[in-house]
């Protein structure tokens, strides 16, 4: 029988005064090479385009009124730019008064930027880039809103321990992000005692003498096990592996069941209203990455109208707090870890139309918050 | 002219009686259903009636002749006649409407559509809409003070309770509360606005004649943690003494003395704890939940659950004609 009277903390935030403004920076990529349109042969388009930019001026829309409320003007700085103007393009947002700035870039702009701007007082939030060197780099002025590769890699984990397929193929692509994805993997196999049956990497030409690197079926034979996973970043295989094994059995990772912070055909928790939302603004499906700046920018707006001052090393301050109660859509309160400043979130792990289950899995438990049974928990967390 | 004002009211009621049949019937929306499940009083199965797609909230007009219910996927408020359990009638609505609320006389529906930000007002007679009141993103709960003066809406995104001026259908004044305000409960002396916030696990309290909030409660039964508790749906006795509050991903049923605050009673329910009504004598409150697919049923006297019964895809709201 508790009863907590929360109102003494009401009456210690002070908002914003009247005619504030808050200016946020979104950089991005004009080519980002993660969301290419023409990875297949041909010219095939198979992703929709991504551009995030859509999903910060949605958050800041969705806020119009509280931020209208409380007399805060928020201002939205876009900016794409190529892969060599990064650092250049993020000091010149800053110098102009963008006090926050949300990154959708890859992993090496993302380290660039803050490592050109680590001593300043402004909060860069990562939004994309899942890399957890990014995490353990403990930038001082950094928070990560996207889910880090080992969020997604133990929502995966979860959910083979809890079907009891315990035996996995790892199947891995050429690219140097391809074997980042499927050693996160492995390490978060490890600790839920999942074994890998082999490690197999994948080659693309139909060289006959390396056919046991790009033939499907041998790829995939010779062996036992519960299911595929599949390390392919760029899609350039992936695609062919389903329904292609030489055992009957099911492929996760990159294709097949993946696991994302958000899915168009998510439909609990209000995510229809996010999604439809979305795709009136844009007339696309809302993508994972969209998701991330949205919340990006929607955990900046919240947080400063809850600081007495909108100082950026405060606000980052309270959005690691538990103190902050962000609303994502997917159920359950969010907020970022004080230890890595990684948003805390379920992972959604799902199909091409329909999501199959929410991690943390049913019967995951945590001493102190569910959400932190995915990813690099405190006590085995260290910076670099 | 007392006596005879007396004997207005008296004839009053009795037509009110005489046009409500008291079937004792329940009524369920399931929202992924498409249909409103009707069940008999001993709880067996009376009928299943069609309504347009994904049946949400729903009201009973005064005299309990007609059951409204609002379908969020076809933009309508379906009429189901209660005599025969025929859906007989959908008046549109803007995009997706999920709660509404008649005016005092029931000439007009007081509707938040989710997906435009907008609370509509419909005139029944015409089915036309007659005022549209932008609202933050999502809007939900759709309540009017006793007085009739305000509506009140939330919006889920916004974090903020809309005070609307229902006379010049424009809004007041916008209260900040908690993180996704879902549904409103009124007191019956008019005095206060009871709010639930589903992701920040609180209630506020309003004071309605000076619109600030007087508290903010937060409930949560032995064994669960804060986060887990996600309140939705609340309702009242009439005497204005106990609010009920369902309170979502903690399974329970919270029964709270209005007066002290104090919780009387944690009732374990089923899964995602979502909606909730009393029947009309008050001996029995029913609980539905969202995840499980079924509602629970709750002998008040005792605050213990009677029974758990199943009913079909995702139950939203419950509604008893007696």
């Amino acid at each position: 029988m508790r009863l907590r009277h929360l109102l003494p903390v009401l009456a210690l935030l002070a908002f914003p005064a009247l005619g504030d403004v808050l200016k946020i920076g979104h950089l991005s990529l004009l080519k980002d090479p993660r969301y290419g349109q023409d990875w297949g042969y041909a010219r095939l388009i198979t992703p929709p385009p991504v551009i995030t930019a859509d999903a910060a001026r949605m958050a800041v829309s969705d806020l119009l009124f509280t931020t209208d409320a409380v007399g805060l003007s928020v201002k939205l700085d876009t900016q794409a730019v190529t892969s060599a103007d990064v650092v250049a393009a993020a000091q010149k947002m800053v110098a102009a008064g963008d006090d926050y700035l949300v990154l959708d870039l890859p992993a090496d702009g993302v380290k660039s930027v803050a490592d050109a701007l680590k001593d300043q007082p402004v909060l860069l939030v990562n939004a994309t880039a899942p890399e957890d060197s990014l995490r353990t780099a403990c930038y001082p002025n950094m928070v990560h809103s996207g889910p880090s590769r080992r969020q997604e890699m133990d929502a995966f984990t979860q959910y083979l321990r809890s079907m009891n397929w315990t035996n996995v193929l790892i199947l891995e692509g050429e690219h140097p992000d391809d074997a980042g994805l499927a050693d996160a993997f492995a390490t978060s196999a490890e600790r839920l005692r999942l074994t890998i049956v082999d490690h197999r990497p994948f080659t693309l030409a139909n060289d006959p003498q390396n056919r046991e690197g790009n033939n499907i079926r041998l790829l995939t034979g010779d062996i036992d096990y519960d299911v595929i996973f599949v390390a392919d970043t760029r899609g350039e295989f992936g695609r062919f592996i389903p329904y292609a094994s030489l055992l009957p059995r099911p492929v996760i990772g990159s294709i097949g069941l993946v696991a994302a912070p958000w899915h168009w055909a998510y439909e609990r928790d209000g995510a229809t209203q996010v999604s439809s939302r979305f795709d009136k603004l844009t007339g696309r499906k809302i993508q994972p990455a969209d998701w991330d700046v949205w919340i990006a920018v929607k955990s900046i707006i919240t947080s400063v109208m809850k600081v007495p001052q909108p100082y950026p090393p405060l606000v980052r301050g309270f959005m690691t707090s538990n103190k902050l109660k962000l609303d994502g859509s997917k159920g359950v309160t969010l907020n970022y870890r004080s230890w890595d400043g990684q948003l805390r979130q379920p992972i959604l792990l799902g199909t091409s139309d329909a999501v199959i289950v929410v991690a943390p899995v049913q019967g995951f438990s945590h001493q102190t918050n569910t959400l932190d049974t995915l990813g690099t928990d405190e006590a085995e967390f260290a910076c670099d | 002219m007392k006596r005879i004002f007396l004997a207005i009211l008296l004839s009053l009621e009795l037509t009110k009686a005489a046009l409500a049949a008291d079937t004792g019937l329940i009524f369920i929306s399931l929202e992924r259903g498409n249909q409103v499940v009707v069940l008999n009083p001993d709880l067996t199965v009376n009928t299943k009636i069609d309504t347009s797609r994904r049946p949400r909230d729903m009201h009973f007009n005064m005299d309990h002749t007609l059951l409204y219910v609002a379908c969020g996927d076809d933009d309508t408020i379906d009429v189901i006649d209660v005599a025969t359990l025929t859906d007989i009638d959908a008046i549109p609505t803007g995009p997706s409407p999920e709660m509404f609320q008649f005016n005092p006389d029931e000439t007009q529906i007081f509707v938040s559509n989710e997906e435009d930000s907008v609370m509509e007002v419909i005139d029944i007679a015409t089915k036309t809409v007659v005022d549209r009141v932008p609202t933050g993103a999502e809007p939900e709960g759709v309540i009017n003070s006793v007085d009739g003066k305000y509506i009140f809406v939330t919006s889920e995104v916004a974090d903020m309770v809309h005070v609307i001026d229902r006379s010049k259908a424009a809004v007041l004044k916008n209260i900040i509360v908690g993180t996704r305000p879902r549904r409103f409960v009124v007191t019956p002396d008019g005095s206060e606005l009871w709010v639930s916030d589903e992701l920040s696990s609180e209630i506020h309290v309003i004071d309605i004649s000076t619109l600030t909030i007087k508290d903010a409660l937060s409930f949560v039964p032995p064994g669960f943690r804060a986060e887990d508790v996600t309140p939705v749906g609340m309702t009242i006795t009439k005497d204005g003494s106990k609010i009920l509050i369902t309170l979502g991903r903690a399974n329970n049923l919270a029964i709270v003395d209005a007066k002290t605050r104090e919780v009387l009673q944690y009732v374990l329910v089923g899964s995602r704890a979502w909606d909730v009504d009393l029947s009309r004598d008050e001996k029995t409150a029913y609980v539905t939940n969202g995840l499980s697919d079924d509602i629970t049923i709750i002998d008040m006297e005792s605050m213990t659950p009677i029974q758990s019964l199943s009913v079909g895809r995702t139950p939203h709201s419950i509604r008893v004609d007696d």
